[in-house]
């Protein structure tokens, strides 16, 4: 009475494609890059009149140099390691606590769910702007404490995704079968609820460093960003703009580099939770 | 499998629900009134099948029993436990004792776990042996759930059919060897034909695991098929419970005849509880020998299909009741009817159905030994 299985067996993983693996390789150069910037063979991204000002691409100057002289190149690749550790760990923390909270308060429900759930409303109404002008009208911008701010306001939204996503797994039957069996809550937790909702909380945070690093291009806008003359996308972008009908490459570059990175960032989630989705995979 | 019961003394009860009331609130101030107040016992390797439309309280009954939805009021008994009111640890080692197979077959396996360890689960929860003696216990019950170990221990839930899910979750419920397992609808959800098998291997592990049964259907075919005895619920009430051959052959509770009637006039099933054994066996070689010119052809010849013999279970006088009592639409369990909650859809109601709620007793016809009794909750019971 062996029941055979219906389709032929199906057990390699669905593949990522080739646009998964670009996406990769250029965030991997561009960590990299920022990893072993010292390294490197550029001169410091500090150091004014490496060159003439305003020069165009050149081979000395591969992007050429900006209003002081300083080389772009080197700016934009020591830059990035603002915008990374930024990016990165603020969404590290931010998941860390928004993630597991809203683990809990999705599984759990009742009033832990309902306080939390408030909580939550409250600070997504809160104008993020208003908080971040507020902080820097008090001490200058630092990194962690760009950090830290990001990381408080990305806890919310985080919170909001992984308990709708606990909430829509945790009434499964599955989940329903391990108490049955008589596993308990923690058990349950961990094992049948985490695994499932392990890609959407994956994905999301990708997007959420994608849109971190868009923020701090935002705040250097508005001088919010760390501190001149340290070099930051952000800043760089900001700098620039007043030279963009004479000498557009000052601030193109770095925005060049700033879109790459979120591009890639974009796609890696998105072929990500296409690959890490059962209902999607079976297809 | 009926008449083994009625001549042996009565075993220990493996489960007694008595009084059991769930209700579920439902926004601030609705209360639905899922289960009001059943009482029934399943006695050892005894299958008690309970059936009712949907929405009656079936499913709610059985995860209660579970321990998958708390119960307002009443007692569950598990082999001379009270388990309702235990501490939360306590009942979670009782819980062992019983084992719920879903409706959804693919829904209740963990998607991203591989099947040998969704099997092997249960004796991790518990810690029972080793690793290596957890697997080969897993493979051993995939085996006798007609699994073959070799080609689906390593797969996902994903890349299986419903009906070797259901056998993966039958297998899990094995593990921890308990006495009774409650099946909500397991072959609801599958091709009719893969719904014998399954049916099939229900019934066999049954007997090698001397397993009780709560299996929990609206089809009164699989029912019929499987049960020694069957309780019908109506709106969170039992109406009527008796041996299965006493139930098809003298229905007393108006809402049974409903029930028997409407199967008759939608389905082949209505034949004996024999001829439906045969179509089991068939759809069985079917099953394994799937090339669709035999699939074809074997339906052809199931002698069922011809069959109309046994059309009349229902008696002649009641078949004109029968387009009365589906006129009525069921009432809303938020506010569920006074007295018998049948009378807003019974032919046979007067003043004292709407008043008074009757009470499950044992009618003084009924002759059959008291753990098949016939018992009847009816103001005026039919086949007198």
């Amino acid at each position: 009475m062996l029941e055979l299985p219906t389709s032929a067996p199906n057990n390699k993983p669905k593949k990522l494609g080739w646009v998964f693996w670009v996406s990769a390789g250029w965030l991997a150069i561009v960590i990299l890059a920022a990893i072993f910037a010292n390294l490197l063979p550029l001169p410091s991204p500090d150091a004014v009149g490496v060159g003439a000002p305003f020069a165009g691409p050149s081979l000395a100057h591969l992007l050429g140099t900006d209003e002081l002289g300083r080389n772009i190149l080197s700016r934009i690749i020591f830059g990035s390691r603002v915008s990374l550790i930024l990016g990165f760990s603020s969404i590290a923390i931010g998941t860390l606590i928004g993630g597991s909270l809203g683990l809990v308060a999705g599984y759990l429900g009742g009033p832990f769910d309902s306080v939390c759930n408030a909580v939550a409303y409250i600070i997504l109404a809160f104008p993020p702007l208003l908080l971040l002008l507020a902080i820097a009208a008090f001490s200058p911008a630092t990194l962690l404490k760009l950090v830290l701010e990001f990381a408080f306001l990305s806890i919310a939204p985080l919170f909001r995704v992984v308990r709708a996503a606990t909430i829509s797994v945790a009434t499964r039957d599955f989940v329903q079968a391990a108490y049955a069996l008589g596993a308990s809550r923690t058990r349950i937790l961990l094992r049948e609820i985490l695994p499932n909702v392990a890609s959407s909380i994956a994905s999301y945070a990708l997007l959420g460093v994608a849109i971190v690093i868009v923020g701090e291009g935002s705040l250097a806008f508005l001088g919010l960003s760390i501190s001149l003359p340290a070099p930051s996308w952000g800043n760089m972008i900001a700098e620039g703009h007043t030279f963009l009908s004479t000498d557009p490459w000052i601030s193109l570059f770095p925005t060049i580099a700033m879109f790459s990175v979120l591009l890639a960032l974009n796609l890696i989630a998105d072929k990500l939770s296409a690959r890490l989705d059962v209902r999607e995979a079976q297809l | 499998m009926s008449d083994t019961l009625s001549s042996a003394t009565p075993a220990p009860e493996v489960l007694e629900v008595r009084g059991l009331h769930v209700e579920i609130a439902q926004g601030f101030h609705k209360l639905v009134h899922a289960v009001s107040g059943i009482d029934f016992s399943i006695h050892r390797k005894e299958t008690l099948g309970l059936v009712g439309e949907s929405g009656c309280g079936k499913t709610t009954t059985g995860k209660a029993i579970a321990g998958l939805i708390k119960p307002t009021q009443g007692d569950i008994i598990i082999s001379g436990t009270k388990v309702t009111g235990l501490p939360a640890k306590e009942s979670r080692k009782l819980r062992r004792k019983v084992q719920f197979i879903f409706q959804d077959p693919i829904s209740s396996l963990n998607p991203r776990r591989k099947i040998i360890n969704t099997v092997m689960e249960p004796s991790s929860i518990w810690s029972i042996g080793t690793p290596d003696e957890q697997r080969k216990h897993a493979t051993n019950l995939l085996e006798q759930v007609g699994l073959d170990p070799r080609l689906i221990s390593d797969r996902m839930p994903y890349q299986l059919s419903g009906g070797q899910c259901q056998r993966v979750s039958i297998a899990r419920a094995l593990m921890l060897s308990p006495e009774l397992l409650i099946c909500d609808e397991p072959v609801s959800a599958l091709d009719v034909s893969v719904q014998a098998t399954i049916l099939n291997l229900l019934n066999d592990i049954q007997e090698q695991y001397q397993l009780s049964m709560l299996f929990i259907s609206h089809d009164l075919a699989v029912v019929r098929s499987i049960s020694d005895r069957i309780a019908v619920m109506y709106m969170g009430r039992l109406c009527e419970t008796a041996s299965t051959v006493d139930l098809f052959n003298h229905a007393m509770h108006p809402y049974t005849h409903e029930l028997l009637s409407s199967a008759a006039s939608s389905s082949i099933y209505l034949s004996s509880t024999g001829t439906y054994r045969s179509l089991l066996k068939d759809c069985n070689t079917i099953n394994i020998d799937d090339t669709p010119s035999n699939v074809g052809k074997q339906n052809d010849d199931l002698p069922i299909m011809t069959d109309h013999d046994e059309d009349s279970a229902i008696p002649d006088t009641d078949k004109k009741l029968i387009e009365q009592v589906q006129l009525h639409e069921v009432p809303s369990a938020l506010k569920p009817p006074s007295g018998c909650r049948f009378h807003t859809r019974c032919p046979y109601a007067d003043d004292i159905c709407v008043s008074t709620q009757p009470e499950m007793r044992r009618h003084p016809v009924d002759t059959s030994e008291k753990c098949s009794a016939h018992l009847v909750a009816c103001h005026h019971p039919l086949n007198i």
